[in-house]
C-alpha cells in the first residue's frame, strides 16, 4: 500500500448529533483547538491512525444545513469548499446523525450528498433508538442512500472498530446514483421515502426525558431548580475557586521572593520576578476559575440542562434583546468577566454574542470587592439602617445593583444601535437527557483552558510587563535616609506611571481624583483590586497593613464624600482590567470591540463619577 | 384564523376533493395538542433557519409545553424537541390534527 500524503476527513452533522463524542473518541486529547483565520468560529482538528495512514479529523462547527445563516455555518460549507487560506479541504466527509432524531437529520445528509465529496454516514444513539423501541434497517439506509452506513454507541466505544476501517479508504466508498433533490420541499418528500424503507419502528417519546422535564420545566420546580443552579454557578466562581486562587497567589509571592534572594539584586531580576513571573501568575490566577465554571458548564450542556436552563430565562433575557443562553455568562461575570465572556460562545447568534460580550464586563466582577471594602469600610459609617441591616452593606447592594441595572440597560441599547454582526433567530434543540462520558468533559474543559492561556494569556502576560516598566522607569537615585515604604513611594512617584498619574490630574480634577488616585487607576488597568496595594504604595504604608491604609486616606483631604461617592461610582463602570480586554480580544477576533467597550465604559464612568461628584457636593 | 383552500386527495372532506380547513398559527395550540404544518410564511434568515429545523409542510407537530413566562414553547417534530420564540411561531401555519 502506498503512502500517500496525510488524509483528511470533515466530521458534519448537527448539533446534539454525538459528533464531538465521535470525534473525541477518534482523537482523544490530541485534538488542536484554535480559531478558523480572520473569523472566531473555533477551529478544531485531531490526528489518528487508520491501517499505518494519518487521518487528519476535523471536526466541522455543527450545523443543521449547509444554507448557511451564521458565520459558524457559513465556515462548513467554506472548509468543505476549500475557500478558506491556509486550510486544505477534506477528502471526505463523515455524517454523524442521531438515529433518533434521522428524520430531521436526513435533511442536512441530502444536503451533503449533493456535495461533490465521497460521503460516509455515522449513526450515533443506535443504543437509545433501541430502547425507545425504535426499529432502523442499517443496510437499507446503505442501500437507499447509496453510501456506506456505520452504527456507533459513541461513548462505550461500540462500532469505532468498523467505522476506523471504513475511514481508511474514502476512496473505495461507494456514490449515491441518483443525487437528491435541492428544493426544500422536495427533499421533505425524499426524507420521507427514505424512512419509509429503513426505519421500521418509530422510536417513542423518551420516557426519562419526558419524566425529568416534568420537574425541570415545572412552573414553580422548575424555576426553582434554575435559581439553585445559577446560584451553584455564581458560589463555584465567587467562592470555592478562591482556595485554589489563594494558593496560586501564595505560591506566586514565594516564587517571587525566593528570585530575589537567589539571583544577585539588579535590574533583570526585578524584571524576572516583578515583571515576567508577576505576570505569569496573572494568568494562571484565572484557571481555578475557568476550569470550574467550564466543568459545570458543559457537564451540565452535554446532560442536557443548559438548553433547559435558556428555555426557562429566555423571556426575561429577550426583554433586553438577549437570549437564554446569555444569562450563564452574565452570571458568571458577577464573578469574573473572563469565564463570563468565554461562556458566550453557546450563543449562536453573533450580535446577541457580541451584546453580552460587551455588557458583561458591566456585572460586579469579584475583583472591584477589595475597592469597595476599603473604601466603603473607610468612609460609609457602620450605622443600622434597619435592625441588622446596615449602612455599609447598603452601599455595596448599591453598587451591585447599579452594575447589573446599567448592563441590562445598555444591552437594550446596543442592541437597538449595533449594526455589526448579523442576527439570527433564536431557536433551540432540547436534547434528550444523556449522561455525557467523564472523557468528554474533560478534553472540552482542557480545550477552553488552553486556548485561553494560548490566546488571551499571552496578551495579559505583555500587559503585566509593560505595566511593570511604567511603575518602575526612569528609576532615579533615592535620597538617603528613607524607609522601605518611603523609599518605594518615591520610586513610584518618580516612575512613568507617577508622571502620568499627574499629567491626567487636570483631566480627573472635576471628579475630585488628584494625581495619587491617577496612578491608582493606570496601575488598576492590571487589576482593579491593584489600586489598593498602589496607593498603599503612594501613602507609603505596608501594602500587609490595611489599618494604616485606611487611617492614611481618611486623613488626606482628597477623600473627601465626593469624592469618595464619585471613586466608587468610577469603579462600577470603568474597564479598568486587561484581563477582560485581552479575552475580549480573542473572542471577537478584533481590537476594535475592546477598544469599542473600553471607551463607552470609561465615557460612562467619567460621565457618572462627574454627576455623582457635583450631585453628593450639592447635598452636603 | 386563516382559510387555505387544499387541493388534497387523501383528505376527504368537500366535492372534487377541494377541502376547506382551517388554519392557525403555530402558537394558538394547546399543550399536547398535534397539528400538520402548512405553510411557513417567513422569509430571510429566520425562514431557512425554521425550515433547516424541519418545519416543512406536511410535517407533524407537537405543542409540548410552554415557558413558565409563557414564551418561548417546545414543540416536537421529526423525533426532536425543538424552542421557539412566539415571533418566529406566529408564521407558521397549522391545521390541528384530532387527538
Amino acid at each position: 500500500m502506498s503512502q500517500a500524503a496525510v488524509l483528511r476527513l470533515g466530521l458534519l452533522g448537527s448539533p446534539n448529533s454525538g459528533k464531538t463524542t465521535l470525534f473525541n473518541a477518534l482523537t482523544g486529547l490530541r485534538a488542536k483547538v484554535g480559531n478558523y483565520p480572520g473569523v472566531t468560529v473555533e477551529r478544531r482538528e485531531g490526528e489518528t491512525q487508520v491501517d499505518g495512514r494519518s487521518v487528519v479529523v476535523i471536526d466541522l462547527p455543527g450545523t443543521y444545513s449547509l444554507t448557511p445563516i451564521s458565520p459558524d455555518e457559513a465556515m462548513v460549507t467554506q472548509v468543505i469548499e476549500g475557500r478558506v487560506e491556509g486550510v486544505e479541504p477534506p477528502d471526505g466527509l463523515v455524517v454523524t446523525v442521531d438515529a433518533c432524531t434521522l428524520d430531521r437529520s436526513l435533511l442536512l445528509v441530502a444536503q451533503a450528498l449533493r456535495l461533490d465529496k465521497p460521503c460516509c454516514l455515522v449513526v450515533t444513539m443506535v443504543d437509545e433508538l433501541r430502547a425507545r423501541g425504535g426499529h432502523l434497517d442499517l443496510h437499507r439506509l446503505s442501500d437507499a442512500l447509496g453510501i456506506p452506513v456505520v452504527g456507533v454507541i459513541g461513548h462505550r466505544g461500540l462500532g469505532l472498530e468498523p467505522l476506523r476501517q471504513l475511514l481508511g479508504q474514502p476512496e473505495a466508498w461507494s456514490r449515491p446514483p441518483i443525487l437528491p433533490p435541492e428544493e426544500p420541499a422536495e427533499r421533505a418528500g425524499w426524507v420521507a421515502s427514505v424512512l419509509e424503507t429503513v426505519l421500521h419502528e418509530r422510536p417513542g417519546r423518551s420516557r426519562t426525558t419526558d419524566a425529568v422535564d416534568r420537574i425541570v420545566l415545572h412552573p414553580l420546580a422548575g424555576t426553582l431548580l434554575f435559581a439553585t443552579v445559577m446560584v451553584l454557578f455564581f458560589q463555584l466562581i465567587f467562592a470555592w475557586a478562591q482556595p485554589a486562587m489563594d494558593l496560586i497567589d501564595g505560591a506566586v509571592a514565594t516564587s517571587v521572593g525566593w528570585l530575589h534572594a537567589t539571583l544577585p539584586p539588579g535590574l533583570l531580576t526585578d524584571l524576572l520576578a516583578d515583571g515576567v513571573l508577576a505576570g505569569v501568575g496573572a494568568v494562571i490566577i484565572f484557571l481555578p476559575q475557568i476550569v470550574l465554571l467550564f466543568t459545570l458548564l458543559y457537564l451540565l450542556d452535554d446532560l442536557g440542562y443548559m438548553a433547559r436552563a435558556a428555555f426557562v430565562v429566555d423571556r426575561v433575557m429577550g426583554r433586553v434583546g438577549l437570549e437564554g443562553r446569555a444569562f450563564v455568562s452574565l452570571l458568571s461575570s458577577y464573578a469574573c468577566a473572563v469565564p463570563g465572556i468565554m461562556a458566550t460562545r453557546t450563543i449562536p447568534s453573533p450580535r446577541k454574542r457580541l451584546v453580552t460580550i460587551l455588557v458583561s464586563p458591566l456585572m460586579t466582577c469579584s475583583a472591584r470587592l477589595p475597592v469597595y471594602a476599603l473604601l466603603i469600610a473607610t468612609f460609609v459609617p457602620a450605622t443600622s439602617v434597619w435592625g441588622p441591616l446596615g449602612l455599609q452593606g447598603l452601599v455595596l447592594l448599591g453598587l451591585y445593583l447599579l452594575g447589573a441595572t446599567t448592563a441590562l440597560l445598555a444591552a437594550a441599547v446596543l442592541n437597538r444601535t449595533l449594526r455589526a454582526g448579523g442576527d439570527i433567530p433564536f431557536t433551540l434543540e432540547l436534547p434528550p437527557y444523556r449522561v455525557p462520558p467523564l472523557r468528554l468533559v474533560v478534553s472540552q474543559v482542557w480545550g477552553s483552558a488552553s486556548a485561553f492561556v494560548r490566546r488571551a494569556g499571552t496578551i495579559i502576560l505583555a500587559v503585566s510587563i509593560v505595566l511593570w516598566f511604567l511603575l518602575s522607569f526612569p528609576r532615579s537615585d533615592l535620597p538617603p535616609g528613607l524607609s522601605p515604604d518611603e523609599a518605594s513611594r518615591y520610586s513610584l512617584e518618580h516612575s512613568a506611571a507617577g508622571t502620568l498619574g499627574r499629567f491626567v490630574e487636570p483631566a480627573i480634577a472635576p471628579l475630585g481624583f488628584d494625581w495619587k488616585i491617577g496612578v491608582g487607576l493606570v496601575a488598576s488597568l492590571a487589576a482593579r483590586e491593584v489600586i489598593v496595594a498602589t496607593l498603599a504604595q503612594v501613602y507609603a504604608v505596608g501594602e500587609e497593613d490595611a489599618v494604616s491604609l485606611r487611617q492614611a486616606i481618611r486623613g488626606d483631604p482628597v477623600f473627601d464624600p465626593p469624592t469618595v461617592a464619585a471613586l466608587l461610582v468610577f469603579f462600577v463602570f470603568a474597564l479598568q482590567c486587561m484581563s477582560t480586554l485581552a479575552v475580549m480580544r480573542r473572542e471577537t477576533n478584533s481590537w476594535r470591540w475592546p477598544a469599542f467597550a473600553f471607551t463607552y465604559m470609561l465615557i460612562l464612568a467619567y460621565a457618572t463619577s462627574f454627576a455623582t461628584h457635583r450631585i453628593v457636593a450639592a447635598l452636603l | 384564523m386563516k382559510t387555505v383552500f387544499n387541493f388534497d386527495k387523501d383528505n376527504n372532506a368537500g366535492p372534487a376533493g377541494l377541502s376547506i380547513r382551517a388554519s392557525e398559527p403555530l402558537t394558538a395550540l394547546k399543550p399536547g395538542q398535534r397539528a400538520r404544518i402548512e405553510a411557513v410564511e417567513l422569509e430571510g434568515p429566520a425562514g431557512t433557519r425554521l425550515r433547516d429545523l424541519g418545519f416543512l409542510p406536511g410535517t407533524e407537530v407537537r405543542l409540548i409545553r410552554r415557558a413558565p413566562l409563557g414564551d418561548p414553547a417546545i414543540y416536537e417534530l421529526r423525533g426532536a424537541q425543538i424552542c421557539l420564540r412566539r415571533t418566529e411561531a406566529r408564521a407558521i401555519h397549522v391545521v390541528p390534527l384530532p387527538s
